[in-house]
């Protein structure tokens, strides 16, 4: 298609600058001047600020080959496995290497044009499915993960014969504050890791003044270690389709975002089949099951930036604007997208809620275990037998997971640590191992649970290396808005690889202590508030590999 | 301006016309910008694509002199779908009646034919501008310099009264003046019709207030205009004093100009530099150039402001009022022992209504904007508020006239003139700054690719430009900034005296000439 | 009644705890305006209070009972009852420490004050936080840009410190959008589009970004020509010479010579704009070219330099000469409109007071 051709397509779509970029790249395989300076023009963005923009996201390439170029995962767990090796063997193609693009639970991901490709070697790549959650094996009642081994339930027909679309069907029979009650009472709460109540979210965008509101899944699965997101929306697509449908309706929003990360080019195909299908049948659109209600649903690939999962820089991104983060208040639920109501919730938050509007709400509730009410999905990586996403009852014993669920680390190895929340939770490590998985016994530990993403590290590994890794990750992710983040993280990274001045272990202890102190309490999101957690907690957990890093260094 | 610069940031409705501000108002522009940012609409008329029709959401690239056809269409347009206010006309205004009734006939496809843009762009501008609540005029010399530039004003004012937009927050009238204190010079009675703050020289007792304090019997009826004076040189006026003005490049006709200044018996000038004017003259005064001077200036929304000296002048530099001073004190003509700027200054104010509020101390900080009748007075950021100056706002009949020259076989284009951002005037002062050269080093022809094409001019070639009275030689610049059938060059670069060429015409009533029309010829050479 | 009720709340004074004082605040202040109107002195570096608040340097935050972390105070906007500290010792800590990030990243915190109009607000804070310490070494951040060869703006990015308010001035004050921040994290750099050079972009060389960077890292290369030229930088308030609009600035002089012209912030006129002209083009004062003395055309035909009294003498007798030969309506008098009032009026009454007569008019009309 010609540029004209192009820009008519998207430019009346609702947030069309990421679309429209991907259209040209998509077209050209990079983003020449000449594309950019049409984008330009097309969607009244000055040049310059276009340009900016552009530069910030990690996977649109401003060269030839670019997108076809190999992008190798080189995420912490891929290290293990492999990674820098494996990007060494593609180098001769052009390959770059990429933050972790959510497949730990597999061999290591390539991405080449539209393909997320998996394997240990150049050789033996292969294209291949996510990984199917295996059968819980606690035995335990799950809620999104219980029909999502179903034969067909990514397909409409065979999300309804396994009872989907139930929960949408009774909703739209009552008022929006029912389902708002349903989800209130279920006490559901975001499951992207920030854990606000998800009902009290959806009543605060339903009693905001401001139209049209909108209701934005975020599908930015960026934090390293997280891969369950993958997982629901290859497998089970209509349950967070329905989820958002429901969502809309409870909040009066006839507008729907899915932001979807990068690396999941086969999961957009799956969802806007999925899409297509459910407006088809009547259940998206106009006049949705008859009810009168309308909700049109778009998805939205974002081009490699982790920041944007934070909700500001994902609304900034969806916008067209430069993926800062938005300084809050005001919050979304009165100033989202466009600046109007907006719920943003993580996919997992969504898939659950069909289950709950069908189930009821003290059904979720008791699917916990003691006083914590309701599910999470694990992502379990690194060194244990068997990784994967385990749907895990509030209150499990982190042992049980690892050790029973996962078969523990590889013979004759011990865990030495695990991280939590991907990363943002540092590293746990020690007799705090012996956590429950919920947030009030983990954050009496210094962490917290976030999304969900635990990696192992058995007793081989160095911890200090590990802490590197994550720091530069940070490093590489960070917006570049706020100053404690942008040079506290280029900080610690170079203090943790050596590359630093010469410090005395004094200095440098006080060095890192301090820029953790400012980075924790300054920083302006999350990003920079939860890096110090790896620093910290390398310290508190295993001193003597600091010091050993140190003494090498001298 | 009608309203404050602070008001820029305020319309609805922004109706920027004749003037490329951004280039050469450039920081007023900067609150249109931001109006735009916070929501406002902008139409904007003007035969080029400048930077401001850029952004504007209606760009009528209307003929150059076709000014009064669109905004009879506009007021049409605005009748017809009764954008008028009622209220607003029946109050505070005369002749809305006669006026109504003469725009029955004036439709867009009829200005369509004259302005050379689609009918339903100039609809589009009256409801626009009809619509907008406020609604705000801007305009520059692309309104004033035509034959027609008062029709072109009065056109404008019909408008803003039909709409009541005037004396209004966010609203109003508002030309933008071209030179720092252009506004000033009006102010201090540097004008033929008025006395110091606008007081009539037509006015019986204002001649007799200033014949009393100047202790002569002034003339109880208008001078000339500047214009006159020139074509009267060496025919009736035999001499001239000349302030800081490079008469000779800036003005129209530059042959004409400067055959009068030669034919004076003697010709004073007063300037910073050895202008091509001050090249004429049998006496030439150095003056103090800014940073060496006290003294006064008015802007363009009236603000009364401070100048102070920095540095001691350049060699024997002396200021302009001492030295027209020295000069009336060797006549024997008295009133003239001043020993300070701010005698001066303070003189003014005692005999001009306008500022009798103010003094040299009371404008330290630019606080005040004229009028300030009395002391108590807080100034007035705001005219019209009320009442018109006059009592009641009039509207004006007025009709299309074509300009003074048409194109035709000979000279089948419309030339326009301007200005650029980099560069000032005759640039004595900017092409005397370290720099700009880097930015705009010589002057150009702008002309659109089609007409390149068609008369065989390439980018960066010569061209030979001629009209009725003159031709010159230009560097082409092939760019769709010009639309098809007119060329632009600005009138800085004395290397391109474009004025040479201009001058086909005047205005009527101001002598104000038609500097933004004249038919020519471009030829390409080789 | 209910109205009533409604007004009567809204007429009462919203109150806060300021560091143990209460004080009043009207709702839409930030605890930064509020902090600044009390003088508290609170750090920044991101901030231009013309510009919107954007959070980026993290300096000015402060503790607010019942919030875990420090917020931006600057971000912040106040609340009925919100007890404020803006100076715990964690706090300045935490500043200290920022300070010393940016220190780190820079490699020059003392640059010349011709630079720009806030370019030494860095190195004012490095001072008073004693934050030249030396701590964080490691790599430097920005690439000052060599290649472009403007005569203006001096984009020395090896200062900077990416606060943004160069892209933020551009965007939201001067409207031109010419530039903007290229890649994240501690790779960013400011940037035209495609890295062009600026007169290649949408850049009118108006200098606000020059005058609001706290770092010197964008200079006014024409006011750092004398950078080493003796004597202390001395500025006069004035009003710039070039059109209408009449902006206020101070000029720049050390000695007798100008050096150099910024713009005034509270300037009502502009409000801390200008443009190329009123920024840049000011050498034409001390231009060799200037007329230093009267001239007076002599019997050989040419322009002579004279004195004073000559040519006074000269110009009042060329006149009384015409006026004796041909009456009194034969002399004109044209003012000025790029002089001051004084010009004007002193010409108009030369010419009403000598001659009787109207003859008098000003450039307005070409």
């Amino acid at each position: 298609m010609s540029n004209e051709e192009l820009i008519a397509r998207w430019k009346d779509e609702p947030a069309p600058l990421l679309p429209l970029l991907h259209a040209f790249h998509n077209r050209d395989g990079w983003l020449s001047e000449e594309s950019i300076r049409a984008v330009s023009k097309g969607l009244k963005i000055p040049l310059a600020e276009l340009f900016g923009t552009v530069t910030f996201y990690h996977h649109f390439s401003r060269e030839e080959p670019g997108k076809s170029a190999p992008r190798v995962c080189t995420g912490n767990i891929c290290c293990l496995h492999g990674g820098n090796e494996l990007l060494e063997s593609l180098k001769s193609e052009g390959a770059t290497p990429m933050p972790c693009a959510g497949r730990c639970d597999d061999m290591i991901p390539v991405i080449i044009g539209d393909q997320a490709l998996v394997g240990l070697t150049k050789e033996t790549l292969v294209h291949r499915a996510t990984p199917m959650p295996v059968p819980n094996p606690g035995g335990v009642t799950e809620c999104v993960f219980s029909k999502i081994r179903e034969e067909g339930r990514a397909t409409l027909d065979g999300y309804r014969a396994t009872g989907g679309y139930a929960g949408l069907e009774k909703a739209v029979q009552g008022t929006p504050q029912d389902v708002i009650d349903i989800v209130t009472e279920s006490k559901l709460a975001g499951r992207g890791g920030a854990g606000f109540p998800t009902g009290v979210k959806w009543k605060a965008v339903a009693d905001a003044p401001g139209d049209p509101k909108c209701i934005v899944c975020n599908a930015d699965e960026g934090e390293p270690g997280c891969f369950k997101d993958r997982t629901l929306m290859d497998h089970d697509p209509f349950a967070m389709i329905e989820g958002m449908t429901l969502a809309a309706f409870a909040t009066g929003a006839p507008l729907g975002l899915i932001y979807l990360r990068y690396e999941y080019p086969e999961t957009e195909a799956i969802l806007e089949n999925a899409i297509e299908d459910a407006r088809a049948n009547g259940l998206l659109g106009e006049n949705i099951l008859g009810s009168g209600f309308t909700f049109h649903l778009y998805v939205r690939r974002g081009a490699g930036a982790y920041i944007c999962g934070e909700e500001g820089s994902l609304l900034n991104s969806l916008e067209g604007k430069h993926p800062f983060p938005r300084n809050k208040p005001p919050f979304p639920v009165t100033h989202g997208f466009n600046d109007k109501p907006t719920a943003v919730n993580n996919v997992e938050t969504l898939a659950s809620v069909p289950h709950i509007v069908a189930n009821g709400a003290q059904w979720y509730r008791d699917l916990g275990l003691g006083d914590h009410p309701g599910t999470k999905v694990i992502s379990l990586s690194g060194d244990v037998q068997r990784p994967g996403n385990y749907e895990v009852p509030f209150g499990l014993p982190l042992q049980t997971l690892i050790h029973e669920w996962a078969g523990g680390p590889p013979p004759g190895r011990t865990v030495q640590a695990v991280t939590m929340a991907g990363l943002s939770g540092g590293f746990l490590g020690g007799e705090n191992l012996d956590v429950t998985l919920d947030d009030p016994c983990i954050k009496s530990k210094g962490s917290f649970l976030g999304a969900g993403g635990i990696m192992v590290f058995d007793d081989s590994r160095n911890m200090v290396d590990a802490a590197h890794d994550a720091m530069e990750f940070y490093a590489h992710e960070s917006c570049g808005k706020c100053f404690p983040c942008r040079i506290g993280t280029q900080r610690m990274t170079e203090r943790l690889n050596g590359s630093s001045p010469k410090l005395s272990q004094e200095e440098w202890i006080a060095e890192i202590n301090d820029i953790g102190d400012t980075m924790k309490s300054t920083s302006a999101c999350g990003l920079g508030m939860a890096a110090p957690h790896v620093t910290e907690s390398l310290m508190r957990y295993f001193p003597e590999q600091v010091e050993a890093h140190l003494s090498d260094k001298a | 301006m009608s309203n404050p610069l602070a008001d820029m940031e305020k319309p609805d409705l922004i109706f920027a016309i004749g003037t490329n501000m951004t280039e050469c108002h450039p920081v007023a522009a900067t609150r249109l910008k931001r109006a735009l940012t916070s929501g406002a609409k902008m139409i904007v008329a003007d035969p080029r694509q400048t930077r401001l029709a850029k952004m504007a959401h209606l760009h009528l690239p209307i003929r150059v002199g076709s000014d009064v056809a669109l905004l009879l269409a506009m007021a049409h347009v605005i009748q017809r779908e009764d954008l008028i206010n009622a209220n607003f006309i029946a109050d505070r205004t005369a002749g809305g009646e006669e006026f109504l009734e003469h725009i029955k006939e004036f439709t867009p496809e009829w200005a369509s034919e004259i302005c050379e843009v689609p009918a339903a762009d100039i609809e589009e501008a009256g409801l626009l501008y009809g619509r907008g609540n406020p609604s705000a005029i801007y305009y520059t010399l692309g309104i004033t310099e035509h034959i027609c530039g008062v029709d072109n004003v009065q056109s404008l004012c019909n408008i803003a009264l039909m709409t009541g937009n005037l004396g209004i927050e966010g609203g109003g009238i508002n030309p933008m003046r071209g030179q720092n204190n252009i506004q000033g010079a009006g102010d201090c009675g540097a004008v033929p019709n008025n006395f110091p703050g606008f007081q009539p020289c037509d006015n019986p007792e204002s001649t007799e207030k200033f014949s009393k304090l100047y202790q002569t019997e002034i003339d109880g009826v208008k001078g000339i205009t500047k214009v006159t004076a020139l074509d009267n040189c060496g025919k009736g006026i035999h001499a001239m004093i000349i302030d800081g003005e490079n008469t000779v490049v800036t003005d129209p006709d530059k042959n004409h100009c400067e055959h009068a200044l030669k034919s004076l018996d003697h010709l004073v000038v007063i300037d910073i530099f050895m202008t091509e004017t001050a090249q004429l003259a049998d006496v030439v005064f150095p003056a103090t150039a800014w940073g060496e001077t006290d003294g006064v200036q008015t802007n363009t929304e009236r603000r009364v402001q401070r100048l102070r000296a920095a540095v001691p002048p350049v060699g024997e530099a002396k200021p302009d009022w001492w030295i027209v001073s020295e000069i009336a004190k060797r006549m024997g003509v008295p009133g003239f022992e001043y020993n300070s700027a701010k005698d001066v200054f303070n003189e003014l104010c005692e005999l001009s209504p306008i500022y009798a509020g103010l003094d040299w101390d009371r404008i330290e900080d630019s606080e005040y904007q004229w009028p300030v009748p009395d002391k108590d007075h807080p100034g007035t950021p705001m005219l019209h508020e009320n009442e018109f100056k006059n009592g009641r706002g009039k509207f004006t009949v007025v009709g299309y006239r074509d300009p003074a020259e048409v194109i035709s076989d000979d000279f089948p284009l419309w030339l326009t003139t301007g200005r650029r951002l980099e560069a000032y005037h005759s640039r004595t002062q900017t092409g005397r700054s370290a720099g700009i050269e880097y930015l705009l080093s010589h002057e150009s022809l702008e002309v659109h690719p089609d007409d390149a094409e068609r008369l065989g001019l390439i980018h960066g070639g010569m061209a030979k430009m001629a009209s009725a009275r003159g031709e010159i030689e230009i560097e082409v610049k092939v760019t769709d900034m010009s639309p098809k059938g007119t060329v632009f060059t600005s009138f800085s670069f004395a290397e391109v005296p474009v004025n040479i060429l201009t001058g086909s015409g005047y205005d009527p009533v101001t002598q104000t000439a038609e500097l933004k029309v004249c038919p020519v010829k471009v030829t390409a050479v080789k | 009644m209910i109205s009533d009720l409604d007004s009567q709340k809204t007429e009462k004074a919203l109150m806060l705890t300021l560091d143990g004082e209460q004080v009043a605040f009207e709702a839409g202040e930030t605890i930064y305006e509020i902090s600044e109107r009390h003088r508290r002195e609170v750090p920044t570096l991101c901030y231009d209070e013309r510009l919107e608040a954007f959070g980026a340097c993290r300096l000015c935050v402060v503790e607010v009972e019942g919030i875990r972390n420090p917020v931006a105070s600057c971000t912040t906007k106040a609340s009925e009852g919100m007890v404020i500290k803006t100076k715990t010792e964690a706090i300045e800590k935490h500043r200290k420490t920022l300070l010393e990030l940016v220190t780190s990243e820079n490699r020059n915190v003392d640059v010349n004050k011709l630079s720009g109009y806030a370019s030494q607000e860095l190195k004012i804070l490095v001072d008073r936080y004693d934050a030249g310490t030396g701590r964080f070494a490691g790599k430097k951040s920005g690439t000052s840009n060599e290649k472009d060869k403007n005569p203006f703006i001096l984009r020395d990015y090896d200062n900077c410190i990416s606060c943004y308010r160069c892209v933020r001035v551009c965007a939201e004050r001067e409207g031109d959008y010419a530039i903007n921040v290229m890649n994240r994290g501690f790779n960013t750099q400011i940037i035209t589009e495609f890295e062009n050079d600026l007169r290649d972009s949408e850049c009118t060389f108006c200098g606000q970004c020059v005058q609001t960077c706290p770092t010197g890292a964008l200079g006014d290369k024409k006011a750092l020509r004398d950078a080493d030229t003796e004597g202390e930088i001395k500025k006069t308030r004035t009003i710039c010479p070039y059109c209408g609009v009449g902006c206020s600035v101070d000029m720049m002089s050390k000695g007798d010579k100008i050096v150099g012209v910024q713009p005034a912030m509270d300037g009502p006129a502009n409000e801390g704009a200008l443009c190329i002209k009123g920024q840049f083009a000011f050498d034409f004062i001390q231009n060799a070219d200037r007329l230093k003395k009267p001239m007076i055309r002599r019997d050989d035909g040419e322009l002579h330099e004279c004195e004073w009294e000559e040519a006074l003498n000269f110009a009042a007798a060329g006149f009384a000469k015409v006026r004796d030969k041909f009456g009194r309506h034969s002399v004109y008098g044209i003012a000025s409109g790029r002089a001051p009032h004084e010009a004007a009026y002193t010409m108009q009454k030369y010419i009403r007071a000598t001659y009787g007569t109207n003859y008098i008019d000003n450039c307005s009309r070409a």
